[in-house]
C-alpha cells in the first residue's frame, strides 16, 4: 500500500540525540519533527500529528512521563504511539513508560541505525491493531525480567 | 271711484269696525276683572284700558275720515294699512271669544300657578328630607322629633303631635309633640283611651283614613282636654299605617285661626306618615331582636357558669347569683332537692316574658346539673374504691418492696374509705412500729402507738373509734391529734399488720364501710404476703449477685491492703450495714486493719484481746457469732470498739486461710438491733471466703511481682529496644530504649498490639533474627533490624513474644544514597555516551553518503561528549579522593578578582539567555587559595546558577572583603532552593531536583573550599533565587 512518508516526532533536551535521530530517520525515508523540551513536543503533536513520538524521559521542566500522560489524555493526540527513549536503565522505569501507555522504550545508548528499523516495525504492527498486544507483550517481558531480578 | 268713496270706504268704515271691535272686547272683559278685582293683577288693570283707548282713537280717526273725504295723512292705501294692522290684536280675542274672560286675570292666575308649582316643589323636598331624617333614626324619638318639625315647617301649623297605639290597640301614647316651635312636654305624658273617649287620633286610628276638623272648639269628634291643651283651631290626624297596621297618628293643629287642609297636603302628610310608620316598625324590630338576642345570650352565659359546676350546692350558688345579677332580682328561692326545680323569684318591676323565658331555661338547666352532679359524685366515689381495690389487686402480681406493699394499701384503704391519711402499722423487731402510710402526718410516727391498735392487730380485730376526742381507749396525745376518727383494719398478715384509715372530722361508719374495710385486709394480706415472698426472693438474689461481682473483684485486687480494704467496704455494701471491719490475729489480740463505715476513722490498728469479745468468740468456735442486739451484753460492749460505740446488732465470720490457718475475722455492725436473716450470714461467710483467698493471691502476686520488678529494671536498661507481648499480642513491656527509638512513650504502647502502636505487624511467621523492617516515628522512616524470640507455656502454645531491635536508619540511609548515586552515575554516563555510540554507528553507515561536513559535525559531537565525560570521571575522582582526604590543594596568595573576571567572562562567551556581572567591592586583596581549585568551584557554583534559572536572568558573583577573610558570591534568580532541603544540597549524591548531573557538584566544591581552609554556605529562598557564598582566608602577606 502507497503511503506518506512515516512522519516522526522527537523529543528530547539533548541536542546531539536529536541530531542522530533525524540523521538515522531521514536516512530510511522518514520525515523528522523536533522539539527540545516538553511544553514545545506537545505543541507539535497537536499541531502535526506525526505517526508516532520519540520521547526522552528526563528532560529538565515538564518531564517525559508528564508529556506522555498529557499526549494520551488529549483526544487529538492520544492516538499517536509513543516510544520513550530513557537513560535510566531500572526496569520499574521501563515498566512505567508502557504502564503509562508508551507502546515501546529504548534505552539508551542504543544504536540509532536501528531506530527507523524499530519504528517501521511498531509502526506496522500498530496498524494492525495490535497496539494493546504490544504493550501486553512488553509488560510481561519486562515483569519476567524484574522476577529473574529479584529472585537474583 | 271718487278719491272722496274711496277714502269713505278705505279709511272711514274700517276705522269706525274697529272702534266698534276694541269697544265690544273692553264691554266683555271688564266686569270680569271688576268682580276679581281683588285677585287681579296691576298689570292686568293696564292690559284690559290699553282696549277703551285704542276704540277711542280709532273712533275719533273714523270720524275725521268720514268728514273730511281726504285720505288720512293724504295716503289712503298707508292709512287703509295701518287700519288693519291695528286691528290684529283684538282679532284672537273675537275669534276665541268664548274665553275673553281669561284675559282680564291673565297675569295673576298665572302667578297663582307658579305659586302653586313652587309651593308641591318645596313640599315633595321636604317629604323627602323627612324620609331621609327617618331612615338613618336609631331609636323612636330620633323618627318623631325631625317628623314633627318637619311638618310644623310645611304646613305652618303650630302644633304637630306623634303618638303611638299599643299592639293591642288600647290606647294611644303620646310621643313627641311641638307646639309653637317648642317640644311639648306635657304631650309625652298624655295617654289616649283610645275606645273609651273621643279623639281624633281614635278616629283616625280606626278610620285609617286622614281625618280633619275646621273647626276644633265646636267639633264632638276630638278630645276637649288635648284640644284644650293644644289651643287648637282647626286640625288633622293622619294615621301612621305600614304593613295593613296603624302603628300611630300623627296630630297637627293651628293655633292661630282655622284652615282647611286641601287634599293635596293630606296626601303629602300620608306619605309623610307612611314613611314614619315604616321607621318606627323597623326601630321596634330591632329592639326586639336586640333584646331577644340580650336574652339569649344571658341564658347561654349563665347556662354555661352552672355546668362548669360540679358540686349540686354550687350549682345552686351560682344560680341564685348570676340570675340575680342579670334580672336584678329582689328575691331569689331555689329548691332543686324535689324531683322538680323550684325556683321562686320577686322583683318589684314584674318580669317581662323575655325574663320569664330566662327563669325557666335556667330552672331546667339547673335540674339537670343538680342530677349530673349527683351522678358524678356517686361514681367517682365508687371509682375511688374500686382504684382502691384495682390497687391492691395489681400489687398482687407485681415484684414490689414490702414497704411499697405497705404505703399502696393504705393509699387504697384511704381511697376506698374516703379517709384523710391512712397508716400501716407491723410487728417489727419486738415491737409495733409504723411502717407504712398514705398521706401519712408525722405526728402518727411520733406519737406512741395506743395499746387499743396494738391489740387490735395482734387479735385480729376491727377497731372504729367514730369520734376519739371522747374515746377513752386513745391517751391524751391522740385525742388531741389533728384527726378526729379512726378505723384500724387487722390484716392478720405474717407480721400482723394494721391499716389505719384517719379522718379529720367525726365519722360514723356503716356497715358498708366495715364490710369494704374487710375487703381491704382480705386483699391487703394477699399483697403483703407476695412482697414479702419477692422481697426475700430478690435479697437472696441480690446477694448472689453481690457476692459474685465481689468474687470477680477481689479476684483482679493483687494489693493485700487493698484486698482488705475491697473487703470491709463490700460487706458494708452487702448487708447494708453501718459498719464493717476486719480483724487479724495477731498472737492473742484481734487487730483491725480494715474498717469501713460509722466510726471507721481512726479504727484502724486498734487492738482488743480475744477474751468474751465477739469476734473473739468467732475466733473460738471458727464459725459465725450472729447478734441481733449485742447492746445488751455489758462484757461484749465493752471489749468491741463498735459495740461499745452504740452499734447494736453483730455478725462476723471466720476468715480461714487455704492452710487451715486463720487471717481473722470479718465482722459486720449495725446500728438498730437487726434480726440477722440465715441466706444474710452465708452470704458474709462466703464473701470470707473470697476475701481470704485474694489475700492468698495478692500475696503471692506481691512476691512474684517484686521479682519482675527486678526484670523490668534490667530491660529497661538494655540499649536495644525490648518489647514483649503476652499470648493475646498486647504489649505488656516497652522499655526506654523502645520508647527512644519509636518516640513512643510505654504508656501509650503498653495494652495494644504493636500494630496498633507502630502501624506495622513486628511478628513474622519464620521469626528470625536481624529482620529489617521500617516503621514511622513521625514523619522519618526508620529502618529496625529486628530480632525475634516466641516464648511458649508448658503445653507449648505460645505465651508471648518478645522482640528485640536496633535503630539502624543512618546506615540504611548510606545504602540507599550509594544506590541512588549509583543510578545517578549511570544515567550520566549514558548521555554522553549516547552520543558518542550513536554518532560512531551513524558514521559506520554504508547505506548513506554523509557529506564532509556532516561528518565533520559528527565527530565533533563526539569529541564533545567525550569531554563530558571525562569531567564526570574527574569529578567522581575527586570526590574520592575528598573522601580519602588526598586531594592536592597548593595555596598561595590569589587574586580572587582575576579569577572572579575570568570565570565570569568565560561563562559570558557561552551565554544562552543569562546576564553575568562581577560585582567588586573595592580592592579586596589576595586570598590564600589555590587558584586552580579557586576556579573549579566558581566554574560549578555559576554552572549551577545557570542550571537552576531555567527562565534566564542575571548571575551576579561578587567579592567582598571582610575582617580577615574574602567573601565570594555567586547569586541567581532561579528556582531557589525548599527550605527543607537547604541543609542536604552539600551532601554526596544529593541531589535536590530531577535533571541532569551526578549531585557531586556542590559536594567536590565544598570540599575544595574546606582544603584551602574556607567555608561555604548557602542563603536562598524558595522561588526567588539562591546565593552561594564561600570565604576564603586573606593572604599573610597583605
Amino acid at each position: 500500500m502507497p503511503r506518506e512518508s512515516t512522519r516522526v516526532l522527537v523529543i528530547d533536551d539533548e541536542a546531539p540525540i536529536r541530531l542522530l535521530c533525524r540523521v538515522n530517520l531521514e536516512a530510511e525515508g522518514m520525515q523528522v519533527l523536533e522539539a527540545a523540551d516538553g511544553p514545545s513536543g506537545l505543541e507539535k503533536a497537536r499541531a502535526e500529528t506525526p505517526d508516532v513520538v520519540l520521547l526522552d524521559v528526563m528532560m529538565p521542566g515538564l518531564d517525559g512521563w508528564r508529556v506522555a500522560e498529557e499526549l494520551l489524555d488529549d483526544p487529538r493526540t492520544e492516538s499517536i504511539p509513543i516510544v520513550f527513549l530513557t537513560a535510566r536503565a531500572e526496569l520499574r522505569d521501563r515498566a512505567r513508560g508502557i504502564d503509562l501507555g508508551g507502546i515501546d522504550y529504548v534505552t539508551k545508548p542504543f544504536n540509532p541505525v536501528e531506530l527507523a528499523p524499530l519504528v517501521r516495525s511498531l509502526l506496522e504492527r500498530v496498524e494492525r491493531g495490535e497496539r494493546e498486544v504490544l504493550r501486553h507483550e512488553k509488560l510481561t517481558e519486562l515483569r519476567a525480567l524484574l522476577e529473574r531480578d529479584v529472585m537474583r | 271711484m271718487t278719491e272722496a268713496t274711496q277714502t269713505v270706504v278705505l279709511n272711514g268704515v274700517p276705522l269706525v269696525l274697529l272702534t266698534a271691535a276694541y269697544t265690544a272686547v273692553t264691554a266683555a272683559v271688564l266686569p270680569t276683572l271688576w268682580r276679581d278685582r281683588r285677585a287681579a293683577h296691576p298689570l292686568d288693570w293696564a292690559v284690559v284700558l290699553v282696549f277703551p283707548a285704542i276704540a277711542f282713537a280709532a273712533g275719533v280717526l273714523g270720524v275725521l275720515a268720514f268728514l273730511d273725504r281726504r285720505p288720512l295723512g293724504g295716503h289712503i292705501w298707508l292709512s287703509f294699512a295701518a287700519t288693519l294692522a291695528a286691528s290684529l290684536p283684538v282679532l284672537p280675542i273675537l275669534v276665541r271669544w268664548r274665553e275673553r274672560a281669561f284675559l282680564a286675570r291673565g297675569v295673576s292666575r298665572s302667578l297663582v300657578a307658579e305659586e302653586r308649582a313652587s309651593s308641591r316643589d318645596r313640599e315633595l323636598a321636604a317629604v323627602s328630607e323627612i324620609s331621609v331624617a327617618l331612615s338613618r333614626a336609631r331609636l323612636p324619638i330620633d323618627v318623631a322629633r325631625p317628623l314633627a318639625a318637619h311638618v310644623a315647617r310645611l304646613l305652618r301649623v303650630g302644633f304637630v303631635g306623634v303618638a303611638l297605639v299599643d299592639e293591642d290597640g288600647k290606647e294611644a301614647r303620646g310621643m313627641y309633640a311641638e307646639l309653637s316651635g317648642r317640644p311639648a312636654a306635657w304631650w309625652e305624658e298624655t295617654t289616649v283611651d283610645l275606645r273609651g273617649e273621643p279623639s281624633g287620633i281614635a278616629r283616625a286610628y280606626f278610620d285609617e283614613a286622614p281625618i280633619t276638623v275646621y273647626d276644633v272648639p265646636d267639633s264632638a269628634l276630638v278630645s276637649p282636654r288635648l284640644a284644650a291643651l293644644v289651643g287648637a283651631r282647626s286640625a288633622a290626624w293622619v294615621p301612621m299605617i305600614t304593613e295593613e297596621r296603624v302603628v300611630g297618628v300623627l296630630a297637627l293643629a293651628t293655633t292661630d285661626e282655622p284652615r282647611e287642609f286641601a287634599t293635596d297636603e293630606l296626601s303629602i302628610l300620608q306619605a309623610v306618615a307612611a314613611e314614619a310608620a315604616l321607621a318606627f316598625e323597623r326601630l321596634r324590630s330591632a329592639v326586639a331582636l336586640a333584646d331577644a338576642l340580650e336574652r339569649e345570650q344571658r341564658a347561654a352565659e349563665i347556662v354555661r357558669r352552672l355546668r362548669a359546676e360540679l358540686d349540686p350546692e354550687a350549682v345552686v350558688r351560682v344560680s341564685r347569683e348570676q340570675l340575680t345579677a342579670a334580672l336584678e332580682l329582689d328575691s331569689i328561692m331555689i329548691d332543686a332537692s324535689g324531683e322538680q326545680t323550684r325556683v321562686d323569684v320577686e322583683r318589684e318591676a314584674p318580669l317581662t316574658d323575655g325574663e320569664r323565658a330566662l327563669v325557666e331555661i335556667v330552672r331546667y338547666e339547673i335540674g339537670a346539673a343538680v342530677r349530673i352532679a349527683g351522678l358524678l359524685a356517686e361514681s367517682s366515689r365508687q371509682a375511688r374504691v374500686q382504684r382502691g381495690f384495682y390497687r391492691i389487686a395489681s400489687l398482687l402480681g407485681e415484684p414490689v418492696s414490702p414497704a411499697e406493699a405497705h404505703d399502696a394499701a393504705a393509699q387504697a384503704a384511704t381511697d376506698a374509705l374516703g379517709g384523710d391519711f391512712a397508716a400501716v402499722l407491723a410487728r417489727g423487731a419486738g415491737s409495733t412500729v409504723v411502717v407504712g402510710g398514705h398521706e401519712l402526718r408525722t405526728e402518727i410516727r411520733e406519737l406512741p402507738i395506743p395499746e387499743a391498735l396494738i391489740d387490735a392487730a395482734e387479735d385480729g380485730h376491727m377497731l372504729a373509734a367514730p369520734n376519739i376526742e371522747t374515746d377513752d381507749r386513745f391517751g391524751d396525745e391522740w385525742r388531741r391529734a389533728s384527726f378526729s376518727s379512726l378505723l384500724a383494719i387487722p390484716v392478720r398478715g405474717e407480721q400482723a399488720e394494721l391499716v389505719v384509715v384517719f379522718f379529720d372530722g367525726a365519722h360514723t361508719f356503716s356497715s358498708d364501710d366495715l364490710e369494704l374495710a374487710q375487703q381491704v385486709a382480705l386483699a391487703s394480706r394477699g399483697a403483703f404476703e407476695r412482697s414479702r415472698l419477692f422481697d426475700a426472693e430478690r435479697t437472696a438474689r441480690s446477694l448472689a449477685q453481690q457476692l459474685a461481682r465481689t468474687g470477680s473483684l477481689l479476684a483482679t485486687e493483687l494489693d493485700p491492703a487493698a484486698v482488705v480494704d475491697a473487703v470491709v467496704a463490700e460487706a458494708l455494701e452487702l448487708l447494708r450495714v453501718d459498719a464493717a471491719t476486719l480483724m487479724s490475729l495477731d498472737d492473742s489480740d484481734l487487730v483491725i486493719t480494715a474498717a469501713a463505715g460509722d466510726g471507721a476513722e481512726g479504727a484502724i490498728g486498734i487492738r482488743s484481746p480475744l477474751g468474751a469479745s465477739a469476734p473473739g468468740s468467732v475466733v473460738r468456735s471458727r464459725s459465725p457469732a450472729v447478734y441481733a442486739d449485742a447492746s445488751q451484753n455489758e462484757s461484749m460492749r465493752e471489749r468491741d470498739a463498735f459495740l461499745a460505740a452504740g452499734h447494736a446488732a453483730y455478725l462476723g465470720v471466720p476468715l480461714s486461710a487455704p492452710d487451715g490457718g486463720l487471717y481473722g475475722v470479718l465482722s459486720v455492725y449495725s446500728r438498730a438491733p437487726r434480726v440477722w436473716r440465715e441466706e444474710e450470714v452465708q452470704a458474709l461467710a462466703a464473701l470470707a471466703a473470697n476475701a481470704a483467698s485474694a489475700l492468698t493471691n495478692a500475696e503471692l502476686y506481691q512476691r512474684v511481682a517484686i521479682e519482675r520488678e527486678q526484670s523490668v529494671a534490667i530491660l529497661a536498661n538494655i540499649a536495644d529496644g525490648i518489647v514483649a507481648v503476652d499470648r493475646d499480642g498486647h504489649v505488656v513491656l516497652w522499655n526506654r530504649s523502645a520508647e527512644e527509638i519509636t518516640a513512643v512513650p510505654a504508656s501509650e504502647a503498653v495494652g495494644r498490639t504493636p500494630f496498633q502502636v507502630l502501624q506495622r505487624e513486628l511478628e513474622s511467621e519464620s521469626g528470625g533474627t536481624n529482620r529489617l523492617v521500617a516503621i514511622k516515628r513521625g514523619q522519618d522512616d526508620v529502618w529496625l533490624s529486628l530480632s525475634e524470640t516466641v516464648m511458649r507455656d508448658p503445653t507449648g502454645s505460645v505465651a508471648g513474644r518478645i522482640f528485640a531491635f536496633r535503630d539502624i536508619s543512618s546506615e540504611h540511609e548510606l545504602e540507599q544514597m550509594k544506590t541512588d548515586f549509583v543510578s545517578t552515575v549511570s544515567v550520566e554516563l549514558r548521555t554522553p555516551l549516547t552520543s558518542i555510540y550513536g554518532f560512531a554507528q551513524t558514521l559506520l553507515r554504508e547505506d548513506v553518503a554523509f557529506s564532509d561536513v556532516e561528518r565533520r559535525t559528527f565527530l565533533e559531537f563526539i569529541a564533545r561528549e567525550s569531554e563530558g565525560l571525562t569531567t564526570i570521571v574527574d569529578a567522581l575522582l575527586n570526590a574520592a579522593r575528598l573522601d580519602k582526604g588526598d586531594l592536592a590543594v597548593t595555596l598561595a596568595p590569589t587574586d580572587v578578582v582575576d579569577v572572579v573576571h575570568t570565570v565570569v567572562g568565560t561563562a559570558s562567551g557561552h551565554a544562552n539567555g543569562h546576564r553575568f556581572v562581577a560585582e567588586v567591592d573595592g580592592t579586596p586583596g589576595r586570598a590564600n587559595a589555590d587558584p586552580e581549585k579557586l576556579r573549579q568551584v566558581l566554574d560549578q557554583l555559576v554552572s549551577n546558577a545557570v542550571k537552576f534559572s531555567p527562565g534566564g536572568g542575571t548571575v551576579t558573583v561578587s567579592v567582598e572583603r571582610r575582617a580577615d577573610a574574602i567573601e565570594i558570591a555567586v547569586a541567581d534568580e532561579g528556582v531557589g532552593i525548599p527550605a527543607g532541603d537547604v541543609d542536604r544540597i552539600f551532601s554526596k549524591f544529593t541531589k535536590v531536583t530531577a535533571g541532569p548531573g551526578t549531585g557531586l557538584g556542590l559536594f567536590i566544591a565544598r570540599g575544595l573550599v574546606r582544603e584551602m581552609g574556607g567555608r561555604m554556605w548557602v542563603e536562598s529562598t524558595d522561588g526567588v533565587g539562591a546565593r552561594f557564598v564561600f570565604a576564603l582566608a586573606l593572604a599573610e602577606d597583605v
